[in-house]
């Protein structure tokens, strides 16, 4: 269990938002075809904003 | 995909984590010996070397690239946004400021109090940790844009070679880099070009072609700009 959470720590940087942030953005990017770009770059924008205002670790 | 981007951001990701090692291989050499130093430092640097030496050719012959740039690209916005939104904390006064002097000084003394064989492991994990990231790194931008493979491991190799010089001569932690702002670019650079190759491999035509990495750059340093005042002026009023 450790270990597992070592993993997503190295990944996310033990972000909870930017995993779902960013799997939003790419079906956005696949989903929305007339806003496929605006869309995916807004998004991901989005979760950087918010992962920034995730308690500091 | 402009050649130097790719070199300069493997440099200066590399560049930061090396320092962060060779503070720590510094500590081992200084409280048990630079022979447990270098013993731990070599090995780690070959168990790194294999792993890119293997993991990027895996992943350039196993999948096409738009494939690969859905894979990779999610694993550079994770990593960017990680290192960015430390450097907006850092910045906006949430985070104390990164200080290999200090961090320098602890392990000293912890390896002090410790038996000769742990610094051993001390130097190997440290290594092997920090560069860890920087392997991810320059798997991934090697098996996106394969041409260019000797400038993305090129800077990585560069950034080795002068950081070990460097440790070699001064025999110092090198606190006067200005690592703090370094990994911020380094953050906006991972941030940007996660983003970039996530759109290629989802099919998205990008506004100003391969121009707009320069545009999505130009907006993560504005977003990121806005965070630290924006931050700096909310937790400083609740403090």
């Amino acid at each position: 269990m450790r270990a597992l959470s070592e993993i997503y720590d190295f990944i996310t940087g033990g972000s909870i938002v930017t995993p779902f942030g960013l799997a939003i953005a790419i079906l956005a990017a696949f989903w929305l075809p007339h806003l496929r770009a605006e869309a995916f770059v807004g998004i991901a924008a989005l979760t950087f904003v918010a992962a920034s205002f995730e308690r500091p670790n | 995909m402009t050649p130097w981007v790719l070199a300069g951001t493997t440099f200066l990701a590399s560049a930061v984590e090396f320092v962060e090692a060779a503070t720590i291989v510094l500590a081992v050499s200084v409280t048990q010996g630079w022979r447990v130093a270098i013993g731990g430092t070599l090995a780690a640097t070959a168990a790194l070397f294999v792993l890119v030496g293997v993991g990027a050719p895996i992943l350039t012959n196993a999948l096409s690239l738009e494939r690969l740039e859905l894979i990779v690209g999610p694993f550079l916005i994770l990593f960017g946004i990680a290192w960015l939104r430390k450097a907006v904390w850092r910045f906006a006064g949430r985070k104390a400021m990164h200080d290999e002097a200090a961090i320098y000084a602890r392990e000293v003394e912890d390896l002090r109090k410790r038996e000769r064989g742990h610094g051993f492991a001390v130097a190997f994990q440290g290594v092997f940790v920090e560069g860890l990231e920087v392997a991810v790194i320059v798997v991934t931008f090697a098996a996106s844009t394969p041409a260019l493979v000797a400038w993305s491991t090129g800077g990585a190799l560069g950034a080795l070679l002068i950081v070990t010089v460097a440790a070699i001569v001064l025999r110092a932690p090198f606190s006067r880099v200005p690592e703090n702002v370094l990994k911020a670019i380094v953050g906006v650079m991972l941030l940007s070009l996660g983003t970039f190759w996530t759109g290629e491999g989802a099919h998205i035509v990008w506004w100003l072609g391969e121009e707009t990495l320069f545009a999505l750059i130009a907006g993560y340093v504005a977003i990121a700009a806005l965070l630290v005042a924006l931050q700096r002026r909310i937790y400083r009023a609740r403090a």
